[in-house]
């Protein structure tokens, strides 16, 4: 398991992460015409948090105090079995695309519970929608990826990935750029982005996300940040891996020319979010399932035409 | 031999249950005879499963020539009998461990019938899965359904209690009188009630009567089973039931039914049999037909979801966990219809790992809702209230069983690394593997069941975050909560050795699933075995062609992998909120926080509501306050608001049912005149009509 290549992994998922949510602030803030932080900043914030002393509510349980721990943990996991630049992870063979659904699953289940345990109704708020939002992201995740599996013949992420990045351009076919618009729905929905979730908002009575993460503070809050920064990772390099495919190499040292593809990749997708959410407002939250049901049916109709046209 | 005993001893149940004494002294002999049969049930289990389920199976024969000539009391343990008497011995076990505790609550009250009955209702159960003939198989169901009655109206001062019993016993027993039509359709053709001579018989029936058949079988098995729309009665009588009863009844009893449903439309009416396939793409099948896997299929994802959405808007907790059950029979039943598919159309490989799927969730969903109906039995112990709006905070004063109802409520979720996610794993594959076997339809059909199966898991995440958290967290928000107290020490152990279980089989699956895939052959009668199966690391369900969507899972690499990151993230960083500083919650500036500012369960529900409101149909009653004139009408003040649902299914299909049945009664009156000797008449005139229409056939 502790080898150059696998450390390389590590280090990229979590600098990587941190990283693109730099870079889609930076690309927001331009579109809108300001200046924005620095590349860097998420990496300056939370090594800032990192240092800080932490409040905790007088109400709040052990629940509170180890979900951070528990949400990094099972997001942490879930990356292991996402590949990035190799079509190989660590964990390649331990699990498949069900594990990391839910093990990120998990992870939300600990980040909800702990969001009703200080007792503040902004953490009920945020708990409530956010799993209501996720009940209808999960079909619209597993029809889409199910739709993958089933053309590859295998669940595995690194066999999907494989397959995908060898057939190249072949692979995309009409109804595989369906399917990956329907991903992109989906892809926005889970990271919490406009028109679902607002990342930089703190008005009260639209967070769904920050909601959640009102009473948190220091090293803990920094540990949930680190942790959707990660789940937006993965689900940016299962988007760019699985629907824009380049011929990646499958060699066990570090492949630059791969690396390089895949961020270069990572950068356009960025780009692309940075504008949706420029030019669109928010949802109301009632809407958002529609959206999401639009996502199903494109990954579905995307199933019935690998079905009854091939 | 040693089988023998052990049989009898797990027969031993109800002995002595009821003792004219102390209310302690009956409660402990009860529940001691309970865990003497209980563990004589997992020996024999164990001694059945390891064998593979097919070498040693026990047959024990009474025969009473004298009293009833034509029927042979014989009992007989396969590896799906063993398997299901293992899942009642382990319940059983674990409700009496936590019955010595929790009979105090009832110590006012007759105790030993309480025994009496959850022994007689154990008891009963094993006798109808070693049944070996139908009459005996009918005799201990009807046991069955009459002792749970008698433990839901077990508090029969209370109005619900007797109502719930009322609708339990009489859709219990239309259920039940459909698996009778279907052993009499039996007994006509063949002659007999012994199983392994319908066996035989059935396999050259085909058409329209083996159809008959499995429709018969559905409904009478599906109205115990709780599938929709036969589940009416289960969100009203487990609830009403002593919480150690509900955990059988859910955890248990709605399985018996599962066990049925296979018994006879899998093995006995050969559903899964795995058809021949003959040259020219064309399959023999003297099993069942393509269809009834279809039709169970649709079944189980109606129930999954509409149990869970009906659990979503739910606020009594225990009623709250029998939705659930609703939901969890539905993926029950996928992997047995999966596997029903993929028989007739002579896949075995598929067919196996579906069914191994089916009944790995059997036994995960009778220990995790084991454990959360203890659970919430333990909250009702302590607080006497029922509604979750009324409740929060226990997870200080009653930490044990917060921790034990997390984990029922992660595992339920099919949340890693517990139970409940393996079998859903495996139902996945399971569906999922039709794509490389099926065509047409089917491909569409199985992929769209598994993502059914995924909304609702991702559904009852949703339920369980709410169901969990306005228990367990946040302030208390009455008075009875404030002053709760952990449960005794017998209901914690037979609580954490449920809470045990659901790690110990979502870490390290692979022996239990190699007893199971046993329990599975004996149904599936498979020409060929299904080859690499389960090691005891990676659980790899491959067909030996490799053409389906498939995958490998390796439980215990990522167990390691989360204890290996969380060792290492305490070390780095330490135990969490160490060296906090305490403050408030913060509350929009007002100086204190008080639980009336708190989310309630039903805010939490409101997005559900509001987006299925064509399913729920919601009516809103609010009652408001006038304010004083300036702020009139501008500033109305809301001083309660009440939200109802309707269930569309009573409304519109029962409610009509039973005004039709009274108003038919209600004609019939005219015979009964209460005088006796018109009655005599009746009687008489009845059995010239028989005698004359024997004579004249």
């Amino acid at each position: 398991m502790i080898s150059p290549g696998y450390s390389i992994h590590l280090v990229c998922l979590l600098l990587g992460a941190l990283l693109l949510q730099g870079f889609i602030k930076k690309m927001k803030a331009r579109l809108q015409g300001r200046q924005g932080p620095g590349l860097l900043q998420p990496c300056y914030d939370l090594s800032k948090l990192l240092k800080k002393d932490s409040v905790l509510s007088e109400h709040a349980s052990w629940v509170f105090r180890f979900a951070p721990y528990g949400v990094f943990v099972f997001t942490l996991t879930a990356a292991l079995f996402v590949p990035l630049y190799v079509p190989l992870t660590p964990m390649t063979y331990a699990g498949d695309c069900i594990l990391v659904v839910y093990l990120l699953g998990m992870a939300r289940f600990l980040q909800a519970i702990a969001a009703l345990d200080t007792g503040s109704a902004f953490g009920g708020m945020g708990s409530s929608r956010e799993m209501t939002i996720s009940s209808f992201v999960e079909p619209a995740l597993f029809m889409a990826l199910f739709t993958v599996g089933i053309q590859v013949g295998s669940l595995n992420l690194s066999e999907m990935v494989l397959r995908v990045s060898k057939d190249g351009a072949g692979y995309l076919s009409l109804f595989n750029i369906l399917l990956g618009i329907s991903f992109f729905v989906v892809l926005i929905a889970e990271t919490g982005r406009i028109p679902v979730d607002n990342p930089a908002t703190h008005l009260e009575l639209t967070m769904i996300h920050e909601a959640m993460i009102l009473e948190y503070s220091g090293r803990a809050l920094a540990l949930i940040e680190w942790s959707k920064a990660l789940k937006q990772f993965i689900f940016f390099a299962l988007l760019v891996n699985l629907f824009l495919p380049v011929p990646v190499s499958r060699g066990e040292a570090v492949p630059l020319y791969s690396l390089g593809v895949f961020f270069l990749k990572l950068m356009v997708l960025g780009y692309i979010i940075a504008w949706v959410e420029t030019l669109n407002a928010k949802l109301r939250l009632f809407r958002i399932p529609n959206l999401l049901l639009l996502s199903l049916c494109g990954s579905f109709l995307a199933l019935l035409s690998i079905i009854f046209v091939r | 031999m040693l089988n023998l005993l052990l049989l009898l001893g797990a027969f031993s149940g109800p002995v002595l249950g009821v003792l004219r004494g102390s209310p302690r002294s009956s409660s402990y002999v009860s529940t001691a005879f309970t865990i003497l049969a209980a563990i004589c049930g997992l020996l024999l289990s164990f001694n059945i499963l390891s064998a593979g389920g097919k070498g040693s199976t026990t047959t024990l024969s009474l025969k009473a020539p004298n009293l009833i000539p034509w029927i042979n009391f014989s009992f007989f343990l396969d590896g799906l009998a063993a398997f299901f008497l293992l899942i009642i011995s382990l319940l059983a076990l674990a409700t009496a461990i936590y019955s010595m505790g929790y009979n105090k609550e009832f110590y006012g009250r007759n105790v030993g019938v309480l025994g009496l009955c959850m022994n007689l209702f154990i008891l009963s159960m094993i006798g109808v899965v070693s049944a070996d003939n139908a009459l005996v198989f009918l005799i201990f169901w009807e046991m069955m359904t009459l002792a749970s009655y008698f433990l839901v109206v077990y508090e029969y001062e209370k109005v619900e209690s007797v109502r719930a019993g009322l609708i339990y016993i009489v859709m219990a027993h239309a259920g039940t009188a459909f698996i009778v039509a279907a052993f009499l359709f039996l007994y006509k053709w063949y002659g007999s009630f012994d199983f392994a001579v319908l066996r035989a018989s059935v396999a050259n029936l085909s058409g329209i009567p083996k159809d008959l058949l499995f429709v018969l079988f559905l409904l009478g098995f599906g109205v115990k089973a709780g599938i929709v729309p036969l589940h009416i009665w289960l969100p009203k009588a487990h609830p009403a039931a002593p919480s150690s009863a509900s955990a059988l009844m859910s955890g248990v009893m709605i399985k018996v039914a599962i066990y049925g449903l296979v018994r006879m439309v899998m093995d006995l009416l050969g559903g899964g049999r795995v058809a021949l396939l003959l040259p020219g793409g064309a399959t023999a099948t003297d099993g069942g037909s393509l269809w009834w896997g279809v039709v169970v299929l649709a079944v189980a994802s109606a129930s999954a979801v509409l149990g869970v959405l009906y659990a979503l808007v739910e606020h009594d907790l225990k009623r709250l966990l029998a939705y659930h059950s609703v939901e969890n029979i539905g993926i029950i039943l996928m992997g047995v219809g999966a596997s029903m598919v993929f028989s007739s159309m002579g896949e075995s490989g598929p067919a196996r790992v579906a069914l191994v799927a089916g009944l790995f969730h059997t036994l995960n969903h009778s220990i995790f809702k084991g454990l959360l109906f203890l659970g919430a039995g333990s909250v009702v112990f302590v607080t006497h209230i029922k509604n979750i709006e009324e409740l929060g905070g226990l997870i200080k004063k009653m930490p044990w069983t917060a921790l034990c109802f997390l984990v029922g409520a992660v595992s339920i979720s099919g949340l890693p690394p517990f139970n409940g996610f393996v079998s859903e794993w495996l139902t996945f594959q399971g569906l999922l593997m039709g794509f490389g076997v099926t065509e047409g339809g089917m491909r569409v059909f199985l992929p769209v069941v598994a993502v059914v199966l995924g909304f609702s898991s991702a559904l009852a995440a949703s339920c369980f975050v709410k169901a969990f958290g306005m228990t367990f967290l946040a302030l208390p928000r009455s008075e009875h909560a404030r002053h709760a107290v952990e449960a005794p020490l017998s209901m914690r152990l037979g609580m954490g050795m449920l809470t045990a279980l659901c790690l110990l089989l979502g870490v390290m699956p692979q022996y239990m699933l190699g007893l199971v895939d046993g329990a599975a052959s004996t149904v599936l009668h498979t020409r060929a075995p299904f080859g690499n199966s389960y090691d005891w690391l990676t659980l790899v369900p491959l067909t030996p062609g490799g053409a389906s969507a498939l995958s490998g899972f390796s439980p215990q690499w990522v167990f390691l992998l989360l204890l290996a990151f969380t060792g290492g993230l305490l070390l780095v960083m330490g135990i969490p909120y160490r060296r906090a500083i305490l403050g408030e919650t913060w509350g929009c500036g007002i100086p204190a926080l008080v639980p009336r500012m708190e989310y309630t369960a039903t805010a939490f529900s409101k997005p559900f509501m509001i987006i299925f409101r064509d399913l729920y149909r919601t009516t809103e009653d609010m009652e408001k306050i006038a304010s004083p004139a300036p702020l009139q009408p501008h500033f109305t003040r809301i001083r309660s608001y009440e939200v109802s649902v309707v269930r569309i299914f009573e409304r519109y299909f029962y409610e009509p049912l039973v005004q039709v049945v009274m108003a038919i009664s209600n004609k019939m009156q005219i015979l009964q005149s209460g005088s006796i000797h018109l009655y005599l008449l009746y009687i008489f005139f009845t059995l010239i009509a028989l005698i004359l229409w024997t004579k004249y056939r």
